[in-house]
């Protein structure tokens, strides 16, 4: 039997290149459904582990969907903003602990998180090197976004503009990395994060400028007339304005209008119990104004469902295209032994009898096989193991 | 000794030469003889082999080869006797293209270890000096296409020769080869004929190589002369 092995062996080795594509077919054919399989379960529990962590979403009414992908994936556009009153609001008359976001702009390819330190404890985000957010313009980048754009404590990073046609536009703004998170494999570890104010600096609500009141700015100036809140000053267009905030020009930094008007794209309420999560719920249901709240995780489940729906679809799609490849896989071996009649005519003219040269054929069918399940499973316990880094890419990048 | 008794074969099952048939009444060819076998294509020359290999089997009538009733024999047993008792040469060699020149040698040891009654370093051993005999002793790991036809047919020669047969059934070794070749395979088979006893059969339409056998058998004379054909 091992003779018949090694001529087996002998002759799928010498055409390797016909047992590699036979080999590497079947494999695929094994290893795609497998794969997609584990990578929809993966990312299904990914998005609903981040959803179930976040039971309460606030945002202004519009799409569920785009509302969570956004505040919690840090993914797809802007959803309509609703304002920071509604933080007050909930602080004061809810006595719920709320987390702003504001998560509009993008810098260097990631996405620009403004919120409040409490974000940092409800995701529990620890800083691995600097030090958390202290003043206006300070950045904290995610793992990932340190390791792509290889940036340190020091190094600085620049919010990207919307558009590069709108010129009165958002402008880039500088803003200096003071920490790095420690990699927590969330949405997160791809994000910028800064206070909610710096990405109102970003949307151009509140900027710094040279001081109109010092003489060397005079000739900028157009007017100036006293108001009940002190000095109305108009400048001309050669003003200045700072799209970095330093030490020097921190405190020139200033909002305009009410901080209550100011624009967030979410908030997260974090009630106290179960029962103020369930008020908390029945109140804003019952409300007309453009505000809503929603359950990340039934929006998720809604996703999950329709991904489900297509991969049933899918699965049956592979099954077909598996069956034909199987055909062609038959149809490759049977051509080739019509190809090797000859050779099989010697064999037995030689010695080697109808059982022996049956199984060489069937050994032959045999290794190609065992390589193939071999190395689909292989792929397979690579993806289980590192399919959830590549889900995570997948769905962050 | 090969011995053959009121033999008939016809092609049954094969429309393209149902209307070929093979009869001896009588042939018989002494142990150690060096046989040429010549006649006009479709005289039957290979048929005749394939039936003293038992590789084709006879309608009727006996074939006795060594004491081995190959008629008789059922498949297993044919296939085993060839093996052990039958070294075989093709016009075409008939050399697998995917196994080195040893692997091809050693081919009737893979199709069957205990057939060969010999371990596998001692069928290297003499493998080793097979090759060595037949001027092909570099070239043990070498592919087939790498080979020139002269040497391929060495190649065979040294697969037919490995399990030391008594009888080589030698069909056309020498058709597709130059003079030159056809010399030296042919006083290969001659020299090995001698030296070990043992019987050769060769098919072969080369009139110039027929002094050096010790018989030549006409197949159309077989065919022409049926009182020759009784007994030869």
């Amino acid at each position: 039997m091992k003779g018949v092995i090694y001529l087996a062996w002998k002759y799928l080795s010498y055409h390797r290149w016909k047992t590699i594509t036979l080999a590497a077919t079947i494999t695929l054919m094994l290893f795609i459904p497998a794969a997609m399989q584990i990578l929809i379960e993966q990312t299904s529990q990914q998005l609903k582990a981040r959803a179930v962590n976040t039971p309460l979403l606030i945002g202004a009414r519009g799409s569920p969907l785009e509302l969570v992908l956004n505040s919690l994936y840090l993914e797809a556009k802007s959803p309509t903003p609703l304002t920071y009153e509604e933080v007050i609001r909930l602080r004061k008359k809810d006595s719920t602990q709320a987390i702003p976001l504001h998560v509009r702009f993008r810098a260097q390819g990631a996405p620009i998180v403004g919120t409040e330190l409490a974000y940092f404890d409800y995701r529990k985000l620890t800083i691995i090197q600097g030090r958390q957010l202290a003043q206006l313009g300070d950045a904290i980048v995610g793992a990932n976004v340190a390791s792509r754009l290889d940036l340190q404590v020091g190094d600085t990073v620049i919010s990207s503009p919307e558009s590069a046609f709108d010129l009165s536009g958002v402008y880039p703004l500088k803003m200096p990395v003071v920490g790095i998170l420690t990699a927590n494999n969330s949405p997160d570890d791809n994000a910028i994060f800064v206070d909610v104010k710096t990405t109102w600096v970003i949307a151009g609500i509140g900027h710094g400028h040279q001081d109109l009141t010092r003489p060397e700015a005079v000739a900028k100036v157009l007017t100036q007339s006293a108001t009940n809140n002190g000095t109305n000053v108009v400048a001309n267009a050669s003003l200045i304005e700072f799209n970095e905030i330093t030490d020097s020009n921190r405190n020139s930094f200033h909002f305009h209008g009410n901080a209550t008007s100011h624009p967030l794209t979410a908030i997260i309420p974090v009630p106290n119990s179960q029962k103020d999560t369930v008020i908390l719920q029945g109140r804003y249901q019952s409300r007309s104004d453009n505000v809503q709240i929603v359950r990340p995780q039934q929006v998720m489940n809604e996703l999950i469902k329709t991904i489900f729906t297509v991969k049933q679809y899918v699965l049956a799609a592979m099954l077909i295209l598996g069956i034909s490849t199987m055909l062609v896989v038959v149809f490759v071996f049977l051509l080739s032994l019509r190809l090797r009649k000859r050779e099989m005519e010697t064999l037995m003219r030689i010695g080697g009898g109808k059982n022996v040269i049956a199984a060489m054929v069937i050994a032959e069918v045999l290794v190609v096989i065992t390589i193939s399940l071999l190395l689909a499973f292989l792929l397979t316990w690579g993806t289980q193991h590192w399919g959830s880094n590549l889900v995570q890419t997948l769905l962050v990048t | 000794m090969i011995a053959i008794h009121d033999l008939k074969f016809d092609y049954s099952n094969n429309d393209s030469v149902a209307d070929f048939g093979l009869r001896i009444k009588k042939l018989k060819i002494a142990k150690a003889q060096q046989v040429a076998i010549v006649g006009p294509s479709g005289s039957g020359k290979s048929t005749l082999l394939n039936l003293i290999a038992g590789i084709f089997t006879a309608t009727s009538g006996t074939i006795d080869v060594n004491s081995h009733r190959v008629s008789e024999l059922n498949d297993k047993a044919r296939r085993i006797f060839r093996l052990k008792q039958i070294g075989m040469v093709f016009q075409n060699f008939e050399l697998l293209d995917y196994l080195s020149v040893a692997d091809n040698i050693l081919l009737p040891y893979y199709l069957d270890k205990e057939a060969s009654n010999c371990s596998i370093a001692e069928l290297q051993a003499r493998v080793e000096l097979l090759v060595t005999e037949m001027g092909i002793g570099d070239k043990l790991q070498r592919t087939i296409i790498c080979l020139s036809q002269g040497e391929r047919q060495r190649v065979a020669i040294c697969r037919a020769l490995l399990l030391e047969p008594s009888l080589i059934l030698a069909d056309e070794p020498t058709g597709n080869l130059d003079p030159s070749n056809t010399d030296k395979v042919l006083d290969l088979l001659l020299e090995y004929s001698k030296r070990h006893q043992a019987t050769l059969l060769t098919v072969t339409h080369d009139q110039r190589l027929l002094p050096q056998f010790s018989r030549v058998i006409d197949m159309s004379n077989l065919w022409a002369a049926p009182a020759a054909r009784e007994d030869i």
